[in-house]
């Protein structure tokens, strides 16, 4: 018994000293790494300095020629991400009033001017929420030292929301030409003049083709692969699932598919190649299949602030610019619902934001219709003007769809698409006596009859019966993602449901 | 009656005319006030005819957006908007939008032009600093005239350029373009430095200097001296450049690394570098151990070449005395004499190569002290029989033929 005691005390030592050892060496090894932190000395002339930007307008050199110094392609690069976090800095000082980076990227008599004008605004309480989009440079003297650049901007578009006492007071779109002077100080291309000259007026008034609608209406049905819903560009792309989906969608007498590129998944603002390669690839395979593609832009995108413009934009027109002359390409839907985000990101943001949106569109890719695909019919009567093809959706009876339909085609002459349609065949423990397929028949039924009748255009919701939701798109409540995994053509077990011979009777086939 | 009827109709009528005439005006927003161009600094009053009084006016510059608020007064039907606190002071196009939130009433925009009555600084930028004489080199200078506010000055603006170098002072007028003025500043065919500065009327630039230094060198002569002739290694012999100058005769600058490459005749090579002082650059080194010919070149590497210069060292020594003690088996060499009759200095080495009949050498050295050294050729190590022997001294050889050891 006295010696298990012993023992026990003896483990008990032995235990409390190395605890305590090792305490002692945790705390030295916290004092060490401490000392250790502070500035690098490899840090010390800026060269090594690396950031992502996050301020990406789209920005050319569109004349390098100047009596002085070729302008290198690495000083080229760096002067124009210098001139870009200049800009940056400065819209951000602006808005928020953080003036951080602004003595990296201007001058001191530059900041000096800069500074007066940021105090007045907060002691007025003013407050700016801009972004420019693109920048034109064009070099006029570059230094035989390099140390001394001279160019204008020209013809910058420039986004501003100005704000007085944090309310709204102006929402603008401006375009202006600017000179800039900088110089090369401690490793910074930094401003030393900035002045708003001029701009050499372009001529704004010609003429943008009227986009066609010769094949309307349009018969279509919104697509994604059975196993990768809201993921069809994702790691289980394979072509030969999308082109024999295709040959489905084809043999129901369908002449569109409408299809998702989500904002994050291609990459944002710097889209991924290999995205874009497998949307290429998609595309070739509906045109192989005498399919027209709606491309929905901007999926599960819900940022809309000014700042982020720059990226959005350059998203957009390194998508557009890469698939507008495609012979699939139907329509660029600019976003997928954008009015469910009036709420949280406040509706004059969002409809500012999709306004300058389709500009851009229509000005970098002009011959392709545009639409928006707002969630309600009464939605889609907001920016009549500025789209090609109107289309909302409707999940609701027909007799709710009839009233607000004439009230829409009361207000324009434009093409009018219902974008999405469906209904779930689910009857289970969170909807006892949901819906059969007989009703989803009766339902595509009563809805493709008008629509032949009165030549609209529509989209189908959707092929296939889903086993997997993603949160993300309804929610985690399990009776939306039941509901949502039930609206196709064809259940899960490939069995195609009564409204299959509905569609390819009303189409003419059977 | 009549008469009043009348004057009430055309009260009437006037009435009626008058109120077309009125009405639009209550709706319409003009701007009264119709200059379009300030200079920067002068006070900027834009005045608008309207009822409205909740207006702002939403000023762009290049720097940023502003919003005003009206000014108070007592004029009816009119709102005044005061451009300052700097806004007035930056030179550019401003545009103003007038609005009455959130709508845009009217838009407009006005040029301020630099103050060029009231240039203030001349900021010059020069690069490169130093440059190379002839003519074909240059250093730049770039000008950036301001104004009081830091505007820079609009196109045309003339600037005085001076430069001067020695006594010659050269003076030009310079104009601005897109708000700078540049020029290049050729070399001179002589080396020194070029001061230059600009001033527009009382205002100037720094005075800003440039360094010509001489072009690249060209082929040079080296020259040596040497106490005396002799492979005595022990003096000391210096090869000197001659005052290196470039084709304008302009001597290299200091500190220019100089190589002398010595190829001695059995195929060593040896290298000595020196920097240039006043355009020359010296070298120095031992003499050898042995009688030789050396071939000396400079170079300064991948510019410029002297031409060669041959030296040659003649045996420091005539002969050399030995005695042979066949008894003690002592060899001793010695007294060593220099050229002079003098004792060669202590620590000369001296080699003895002891061969035996079957030609395996040996090789003992030591050091003179006195001008004398002695070999003992023990009998453990060199067994009795014939011998020759070979004593060498600073190149010099003496051998010992059939030598016995007993």
């Amino acid at each position: 018994m006295k010696n298990q005691n012993k023992n026990i005390y003896r483990g008990l030592l032995i235990l409390t000293f190395i605890g305590l050892n090792l305490l002692i060496v945790s705390a030295i090894s916290q004092v060490m790494s401490y000392l250790n932190t502070g500035a690098d000395k490899s840090k010390m002339l800026n060269l090594s300095l690396k950031s992502e930007s996050v301020y990406k307008p789209y920005l050319i050199w569109s004349d390098t020629l100047n009596p002085s110094r070729p302008l290198e392609k690495p000083t080229k690069k760096r002067v124009a991400q210098d001139y870009l976090n200049a800009w940056y800095v400065r819209e951000v000082a602006l808005s928020t009033g953080d003036r951080k980076g602004i003595d990296d990227y201007y001058t001191q008599s530059a900041r000096n001017k800069l500074d007066t004008l940021l105090n007045q605004n907060i002691n007025v309480k003013v407050k700016i929420e801009g972004t420019s989009l693109n920048h034109d440079l064009q070099l006029e003297f570059y230094s035989a030292d390099g140390q001394f650049i001279s160019f204008t901007d020209n013809n910058v578009t420039e986004v501003k929301r100005i704000f007085s006492d944090n309310e709204l007071i102006l929402e603008e779109k401006t375009s202006s030409s600017y000179r800039v002077i900088m110089l090369l100080e401690d490793g910074f291309w930094r401003i030393r003049q900035f002045v708003k000259i001029k701009s050499d007026e372009k001529s704004n008034t010609n003429i943008q083709p009227e986009s066609t609608h010769s094949d309307l209406p349009l018969k279509g049905i919104n697509y994604y692969p059975k196993d990768t819903p809201w993921d069809t560009f994702g790691e289980a792309f394979d072509p030969k699932i999308l082109k024999t989906d295709f040959e489905k969608i084809h043999a129901l007498g369908l002449n569109t598919i409408r299809i998702f590129v989500g904002y994050e998944d291609f990459g944002k603002a710097d889209v991924k190649p290999e995205k874009l390669e497998k949307l290429k690839i998609l595309m070739d395979l509906a045109e192989a299949e005498n399919l027209k593609v709606i491309i929905t832009l901007f999926d599960f995108y819900g940022d809309y602030s000014v700042i982020d413009w720059s990226n959005t934009f350059k998203h957009a027109r390194s998508i557009v610019m890469s698939l507008k002359s495609h012979p699939a390409l139907r329509a660029w839907d600019l976003k997928n619902e954008p009015n469910l985000d009036f709420g949280s990101r406040g509706e004059k943001l969002v409809l500012f934001w999709l306004k300058n949106h389709l500009e851009h569109l229509k000005a970098i890719d002009p011959e392709t219709p545009v639409t928006i695909g707002w969630s309600t019919i009464e939605s889609a009567s907001l920016l009549l003007d500025q789209v090609d093809l109107v289309s909302f959706h409707s999940y609701h009876g027909f007799e709710k769809f009839k009233t607000g339909f004439d009230d829409l085609k009361a207000k324009t002459t434009k093409p009018l698409m219902i974008q999405e349609f469906g209904l779930p065949t689910y009857s289970g423990i969170w909807n006892p006596f949901g819906p059969d397929e007989e009703e989803q028949a009766d339902f595509y039924t009563e809805f493709l009859d008008f629509a032949k009748a009165n030549n609209i255009s529509y989209a189908l919701w959707t092929l296939y019966d889903f086993e997997e939701i993603p949160t993300s798109v309804v929610g985690r409540l399990p009776w939306r993602k039941a509901k949502q995994k039930h609206f196709g053509l064809i259940d899960k077990n490939g069995k195609n449901k009564a409204s299959v011979n509905v569609i390819k009777q009303i189409n003419g086939l059977n | 009656m009549i008469h009043k009827k009348s004057t009430y109709l055309l009260a009437a009528c006037c009435l009626l005319l008058l109120s077309f005439v009125l009405k639009p005006q209550e709706k319409t927003i003009e701007l009264i006030s119709s200059e379009k161009q300030f200079t920067a600094g002068e006070s900027i009053v834009l005045q608008f005819k309207t009822e409205k009084k909740e207006l702002q006016l939403v000023i762009t510059t290049a720097w940023g957006t502003q919003v005003l608020k009206p000014v108070s007064h007592n004029i009816e039907n009119q709102l005044d908007f005061k451009l300052i606190n700097g806004i007035n002071q930056t030179a550019g196009v401003l545009n103003w939008t007038l609005v009455e939130k959130p709508k845009v009433l009217l838009k407009g925009s006005l040029t301020i032009v630099a103050d060029t009555a009231q240039v203030s600084k001349i900021e010059s930028y020069l690069g490169p600093q130093r440059i190379a004489a002839g003519g074909k080199d240059y250093a730049q200078l770039t000008l950036l005239p301001t104004d009081l506010y830091d505007n820079p000055l609009p196109n045309e603006t003339l600037i005085n350029l001076n430069t001067a170098f020695e006594t010659d002072q050269n003076s030009q007028k310079k104009n601005v373009e897109h708000f700078i003025s540049w020029e290049n500043i050729y070399s001179t065919r002589k080396s020194g430095r070029i001061f230059t500065a600009a001033n527009k009327g009382e205002v100037t630039s720094k005075l800003q200097t440039i360094y010509v230094d001489a072009n690249l060198a060209t082929p040079f002569k080296i020259r040596y001296t040497r106490p005396n002739n002799y492979a005595d290694s022990d003096q000391i012999t210096t090869f000197n450049t001659d005052v290196i100058k470039d084709q304008y005769s302009n001597v290299i600058p200091d500190a220019t690394l100089v190589n002398f490459v010595v190829k001695t005749s059995t195929g060593e090579v040896l290298q000595a570098s020196g920097n240039t002082i006043n355009g020359s650059a010296e070298i120095q080194i031992q003499h050898p151990a042995t009688p030789q010919n050396w071939k000396v070149t400079a170079y300064i590497t991948g510019i410029a070449q002297s031409d060669s210069v041959s030296v040659t060292y003649n045996p420091a020594i005539t002969e050399i005395p030995a005695v042979w003690d066949s008894k003690k088996r002592i060899l001793k060499v010695g007294p060593l004499n220099g050229m002079l009759g003098q004792k060669l200095p202590e620590g000369t080495v001296v080699t003895l190569t002891v061969i035996n009949s079957s030609s395996s050498e040996k090789v003992l050295s030591k050091k003179t002290e006195s001008g004398a050294v002695s070999f003992e050729l023990k009998k453990d190590f060199y067994p009795a029989g014939d011998y020759s022997l070979k004593i060498e001294v600073l190149g010099v050889e003496n051998y010992l033929e059939s030598v016995k050891l007993l």
